[in-house]
């Protein structure tokens, strides 16, 4: 990673500098601080909620009439509950209906070429993805990238975000993708699972937010035409690697 | 002796034209243009930073496009603050009735440079952290942007941390320059409560300005040129 800074360093070294030392500076103000405050609000209640628990996983559900909100979350502090939750979506496929919201999480981080193969191969419509770097201490770093100009990924945009990475923690290095954001298949799902470098694709939020539209339904709330926005708590690749699930590299 | 004056007169022609060059297109600024430092504290509440500054700075780094990064960069946390975090997320990982906890954000934000409202200055997706667990949440439409720890457990006091975006000028044709402000501030939100997704408190440390090809510090009264 080093030598793609220093490549985009020099050609604009005296440029840079002179700009740094007119522009660099500190600025001193600094805002009152208030009394501490408290974080002490609880659910509201008599609004629409919904909470289901399954093996490996559970749901809350929620709308405020103007969208539906769902929160997946899943036993992540074990390697067993971990294990439990990537079987529990690899089962889930057999579900998807139509082409879902999915996250593809892999054993490991796969290089950028042999993700864009993968990608390509797959057919998937990708939104965002996520790349692990490790600085010289261990600590890991979380990259997030997007496709742009039909690009999968921008090797400019790459070198740039590694660049500012380098800056910050020197001696830094680059891992390579773990998780895909992206649309897919239950045919799509299955030849991914058939990958062994795949762990699993988590559909949940798909799945959750199924369940939620026909729960409140069946409770007299229609939120059919609601937009819902989804999200599972703990990346689950972050907990991979902290169970040793994750494959060592 | 007159070869070597003709590549001399040639070399200070190729010089002089090439500092013309420099000085007339804008820069591949990889580093950063302001600092805002020391972050100051609008409501403070338990889990909010400790110390750290916020940088941005304006980069033509792929052609044909204009990008302002912003960062929240040496951010420290105190013990006591990750202790709450700790207990804030318990909720999370265990059983509780209702099921509800707290995560602390790290928050960029692409404002207009004179109010809070969003402009052409939207992220896509690009951005990096090293916060423990960090679930990266883009909001309206990539105008702010949203690094929750989700382990905090792995969260240590001795640490910097860092929180980095990168915005587009998705109004920028080659001349329309979209300027602004980037801000840093501190998040606490509710989580699978109604709605599940509560944002609880607000602590607002830094702005920085944007201004065509540069960034800079607010002047005196905080506002942006």
């Amino acid at each position: 990673m080093t030598h793609l800074v220093r490549r985009l360093r020099k050609p604009f070294g005296i440029g840079v500098l002179a700009l740094a030392t007119l522009l660099f500076g500190f600025h001193l103000e600094q805002g009152g601080a208030s009394a501490l405050t408290q974080a002490t609000p609880q659910p509201a209640s008599g609004s629409p909620y919904l909470h289901e628990r399954f093996d490996g996983w559970e749901y809350q559900a929620a709308t405020d009439g103007s969208e539906l909100s769902v929160v997946v979350n899943y036993d992540r502090l074990t390697p067993g509950g971990v294990n439990a939750f990537g079987e529990s979506n690899r089962r889930l496929v057999d579900q998807v209906e139509g082409s879902v919201p999915v996250s593809v999480v892999f054993r490991r981080p796969l290089s950028v070429s042999e993700f864009e193969q993968l990608i390509q191969q797959a057919g998937l419509a990708v939104s965002t993805y996520t790349m692990r770097a490790v600085d010289d201490k261990g600590g890991r770093i979380t990259i997030q990238g997007a496709p742009d100009k039909q690009m999968l990924v921008s090797q400019l945009l790459l070198k740039s975000t590694l660049a500012r990475i380098e800056e910050r923690l020197p001696g830094a290095e680059f891992k390579g993708v773990v998780t895909v954001d992206a649309t897919a298949t239950r045919a799509q799902l299955k030849r991914l699972l058939a990958d062994q470098r795949v762990f699993t694709t988590d559909v949940t939020r798909a799945i959750a937010t199924d369940r939620a539209r026909s729960g409140f339904a069946s409770r007299g709330v229609d939120v059919s035409h609601l937009p819902a926005q989804s999200r599972l708590v703990g990346p689950l690749y972050w907990f991979m690697e902290d169970t040793g699930v994750a494959l060592k590299q | 002796m007159g070869t070597i004056r003709g590549e001399r007169t040639l070399l200070v022609g190729i010089w002089v034209l090439s500092m013309l060059v420099v000085s007339a297109v804008p820069v591949l600024a990889w580093n950063w243009q302001a600092t805002y430092y020391p972050l100051g504290h609008s409501a403070s509440f338990n889990t909010t930073l400790s110390g750290g500054q916020e940088d941005a700075a304006v980069e033509y780094d792929t052609p044909g496009e204009r990008h302002a990064w912003g960062e929240g960069a040496y951010l420290t946390w105190t013990q006591s603050a990750i202790n709450q975090m700790v207990a804030d997320f318990y909720c999370a990982n265990n059983y509780c009735d209702p099921k509800v906890w707290y995560e602390t954000a790290s928050v960029l934000h692409a404002f207009d440079k004179s109010a809070d409202t969003f402009n052409a200055l939207r992220s896509y997706g690009w951005a990096w952290s090293n916060l423990p667990g960090v679930y990266a949440s883009s909001h309206y439409d990539g105008g702010e942007y949203r690094f929750y720890i989700e382990a905090p457990t792995s969260m240590s006091a001795g640490t910097s941390y860092y929180s980095q975006v990168m915005y587009r000028d998705t109004a920028y044709d080659g001349s329309t320059k979209t300027n602004g402000r980037i801000l840093l501030d501190t998040y606490k939100a509710m989580m699978g409560g109604v709605p599940p997704e509560y944002t609880t408190n607000r602590d607002n440390h830094a702005k920085l300005c944007i201004n065509n090809d540069n960034a800079s510090t607010p002047n005196g009264q905080g506002n942006c040129p």
